[in-house]
Parts: structure tokens; C-alpha cells; sequence
């Protein structure tokens, strides 16, 4: 591969009006082909990320660029290069499906003959032919949202960028998108999509960088940001929480347990190996009497990188510790 | 050259949306319709007071509902615009190369050949009394359009975009 990334952005910060600092010095860098997924709960600021590369939004420092244009000196070349499927659904819903296609091929000057036949190869591509002709204020949401997609690729662009591309699905349209993008990433595309749900992320990227609060905590394969963590974690729910502090000290002492997490009445222990900790672990909390609601032991998931990194469980709808306002209410 | 053709493009999505909800356009076009008719008949008799400038109620009265046609007209162009705002379509037309003038000059366009439209069939309505001395509302009313359209668009991002 050549030395030009697809994308790439460095120490990127955006302030909006009012101070809030919606991305604090972000960097990452994407491969061409590859599939980068930004993961992280509402607020963290992916689509922030994506709006800037997308040549939506002004950037506040910092620098991005796409195959080596930089988004912020040079828009209108980024802009015939990207295709970008927004959060909110940007189809048209009262013209039909081909209709939505053809004027997305036409304000790229797709010449008229190619065109055609392109709009006729997306709506086969993403199984939307029987429903052409019909305004898309009557398409289910998985059909608005894999128009979308098709609308993102009428020009064939060579980066894509999908923001929450499963969003409101349903499971089975979700399942159905995973597949799409999958075709899409064997196709050489490069794609940046974000998420806020793990297993999404774990699923479809190759690489991925985990936001919190406007800054990569962590970022790396799936695979490698998991074995990072080195063993597996039980969770021990106390049937009090003022015995929070007793319990991590007893967890703290015993052999075996690399790190403890406290967060209200629930501790995480890192362990070694949880099936064979699991035992001692119970036994010295009972011999401190600390009585235990719920104990749960599991490997390794992204839940427990984004547990590490930040100090705090996942939600999608943002950690405890961020700001009050998040970028998904802004809207 | 590409601007032409963009601003045709999304003038026709527009026409195209317009059509297809025949409803906006009708009502848009009988509610002047029925103004006229109905004060022209209500204060038909106001035309026989002493010092009153013009032969009819109607001459005086349908200039008045032209302009004011217009005002709603570009009203309800800001209207589609909010709406393409809200639904995501705006942020997804301007990811595109689209020329950034064409985005705007095809709404005024568009509300530009209804006023049109409705102006010519309030005027008919008038013309059937004498004529008399009156600006032609279209011109004006286009200005205003202009006006008003530009400055929602310069107006700040009501979303802090995400």
C-alpha cells in the first residue's frame, strides 16, 4: 500500500458555540481498504468526527485530511472523493427510490447513460428494485436506511463514511446492514463507521478507536484491544453498597486479580483465569462479611476494554463522568 | 455551466414534490382565489363611499392579496427548507459537489413560478374591473423572497451540528 492514508486526522479538536468541546485532541489514521469503526456512547463524538470529514463542519484545530486532501483547505475535491450516510436519514421521502438515486448521481454530473445504469445496479446491489418506483415515505426502515447507503455510493466514492448505520433497526435489518457492509469492505472500499454498540464494532471493523468524552481511549483490533486486558473478568454485585470499599480491598488482596473496578454497588476484578479465581474469590468475601447479590464471570469483550480504559461501565447513552450536554440530544 | 444544472435538478425535485401533493398547490392557488371573491363581495359596497380611490372593492383589494400570497409563499419556502434541514436531507446535498447557490436558488425558483402562477390568476380576476394604477406585485414580491431565503441560510446553524 502506498504511504497515503485514506484517512487521517490529527490532535482534531471541535469547540461549538458555548465552550462545549465536543472532540479534545483526537487522532487516528486509516488505511485504504480497510474498515475503521469510531465506537463510543452518544456524546463522545463521532459524528463529530465524521461531519468534519465529511466537509459538514468547520474544524475547531488540528487537521484531517481524506487521501491526503485536507478537508478544512481543499473541500471540493474531498467532497467528489467521500460518500457520506448521515445519522439522520437524508433520503427524500416524497420522491421514489430511483428518483432519490438518479438526482444524488446527477449533483456529482454523473454522465446520464452511466448513471442509469448504475442506479439500476444499487437497487439490485441492495434488493431495492420492487420498490423503485414507490415514494420512499412508504419504505420500511431498513429499506430507508439501505437507500441511504446506495445514495452514499451512486459515484462509486473511495472512502465511506457510515454514521450509526443500524441505529433504530431492527435486529433483523441490522443483521441485513452488518452484511451489506461486510459486501461493501470486499469490495476495497474504505469505510469509517460509527457505532455505539459494541458487538457492532467487534463484528465489522478491522481496527477501531474507542471515544469517551472527545478522545481516543483506545485504539487497536478488536482482537488485540481484547488480549490486552489478559484474562477474564468477574463482576460481584454487593447486596450493600457500603460495603463497596471492604470488598475492594478483599478483592484487591487476593492472588490472581490484576485490577479492581468500583463503580456503586458493582466491582470488576480482573482475573487470571475467572472459572478457578471464581471459588477463593467468593470465599474471602464471605470470611470479610460482604454479602454478594449476583456474581457474573465472562471473557474478554469490548465492554471490558472500554471498562478499562475509561472507569466506568459502557452505556450508550454516555458515561457518568462527560458533560451534561451530549451531541446526540443536539439535535 | 454545472450550476445550470444543478439548479435545474433540484428545481425539478421541487416541482416533482409539488405535483406529486397536488393538495399544497391547490390550496395555494384557491385561497387568493377565494379572498377576492368572498371581501370582494363582503365590502363590495365599501367602493360607493365618498373618497374612495378606486371603482371597486376588488380593484383596491387585489394587490393587497398578491403580496400577501407572496409573503405566505416564502414562508412556506422556508418551511421546506427547515423540513429538508430536519430530515437530513440538506446535510446530505452538501456533501455532495453541489453548487452551494444552486441549494437555495431552487427553492426561490420554485416559489418564484407559483407566486408567479397564483399572481397572473389574482391579477385575471382584477382585470375584469378597470384597470387602475398598482406596481406589479411579482417583482416585488421576488425581492422579498430573495430576501428572506438568504437570510435563513446566513442566519448561524440552528443545530450545533453533531
Amino acid at each position: 500500500m502506498d504511504a497515503v492514508h485514506a484517512i487521517e486526522v490529527e490532535e482534531l479538536r471541535k469547540v461549538y458555540a458555548g465552550g462545549v468541546v465536543a472532540l479534545d485532541g483526537i487522532s487516528f489514521a486509516v488505511a485504504p481498504g480497510e474498515v475503521f469503526a469510531l465506537l463510543g456512547p452518544n456524546g463522545a463524538g463521532k459524528s463529530s468526527t465524521v461531519r468534519i470529514l465529511a466537509t459538514l463542519s468547520a474544524l475547531s484545530g488540528g487537521a484531517a485530511r481524506v487521501a491526503g486532501i485536507d478537508v478544512a483547505a481543499r473541500p471540493r475535491e474531498v467532497r467528489r472523493l467521500i460518500g457520506y450516510v448521515a445519522q439522520a436519514s437524508g433520503v427524500d421521502l416524497t420522491a421514489t427510490g430511483r428518483e432519490n438515486l438518479t438526482l444524488q448521481g446527477q449533483l456529482y454530473r454523473l454522465p446520464a447513460a452511466a448513471l442509469r445504469s448504475r442506479v439500476e445496479e444499487l437497487l439490485a446491489l441492495f434488493e431495492l428494485g420492487g420498490a423503485a418506483d414507490r415514494a420512499a415515505i412508504t419504505y420500511s426502515g431498513g429499506m430507508k436506511r439501505r437507500l441511504d447507503v446506495a445514495m452514499g455510493l451512486v459515484h462509486r466514492p473511495a472512502v465511506l463514511f457510515l454514521d450509526e448505520p443500524t441505529t433504530g433497526l431492527d435486529p433483523e435489518s441490522r443483521a441485513v446492514m452488518w452484511e451489506e457492509v461486510r459486501g461493501l469492505a470486499r469490495l476495497g472500499l474504505t469505510l469509517l463507521l460509527t457505532t455505539h454498540y459494541l458487538e457492532e464494532a467487534d463484528q465489522l471493523a478491522q481496527r477501531l478507536a474507542i471515544l469517551d468524552g472527545g478522545r481516543v481511549v483506545a485504539a487497536g483490533t478488536p482482537d488485540a484491544l481484547k488480549a490486552g486486558l489478559r484474562g477474564d473478568r468477574i463482576s460481584v454485585e454487593l447486596a450493600n453498597r457500603g460495603d463497596a470499599a471492604a470488598a475492594r480491598e478483599v478483592l484487591g488482596g487476593l492472588d490472581g486479580v490484576t485490577a479492581v473496578l468500583t463503580e456503586g454497588a458493582t466491582l470488576y476484578a480482573q482475573v487470571a483465569h475467572g472459572a478457578s479465581a471464581l471459588p477463593s474469590l467468593l470465599a474471602a468475601l464471605d470470611r470479610a462479611g460482604v454479602a454478594v447479590a449476583q456474581v457474573a464471570h465472562s471473557r474478554p469483550s469490548l465492554e471490558d476494554v472500554y471498562l478499562n480504559a475509561t472507569g466506568h461501565a459502557y452505556r450508550s447513552e454516555g458515561g457518568p463522568a462527560r458533560g451534561a450536554r451530549g451531541e446526540g440530544g443536539a439535535r | 455551466m454545472e450550476y445550470a444544472a444543478d439548479l435545474w435538478h433540484l428545481f425539478a425535485r421541487l416541482v416533482r414534490a409539488s405535483v406529486r401533493m397536488p393538495v399544497f398547490l391547490i390550496l395555494s392557488i384557491v385561497q387568493p382565489i377565494i379572498w377576492v371573491l368572498l371581501f370582494g363581495q363582503l365590502f363590495g359596497s365599501v367602493a360607493s363611499l365618498p373618497g374612495f380611490g378606486a371603482h371597486s372593492y376588488v380593484q383596491f383589494l387585489a394587490p393587497g392579496i398578491a403580496v400577501m400570497t407572496a409573503l405566505f409563499g416564502g414562508a412556506y419556502s422556508g418551511m421546506g427548507m427547515l423540513a429538508d434541514i430536519d430530515r437530513g436531507v440538506l446535510d446530505r446535498l452538501l456533501a455532495t459537489p453541489v453548487a452551494r447557490g444552486a441549494l437555495l436558488a431552487a427553492r426561490i425558483l420554485h416559489s418564484a413560478a407559483q407566486v408567479s402562477l397564483q399572481s397572473a390568476i389574482i391579477l385575471s380576476c382584477r382585470r375584469r374591473s378597470a384597470p387602475g394604477r398598482m406596481v406589479a406585485p411579482p417583482a416585488s414580491c421576488w425581492c422579498w423572497r430573495w430576501r428572506r431565503c438568504s437570510a435563513r441560510l446566513s442566519a448561524p446553524s440552528r443545530t450545533p451540528s453533531r
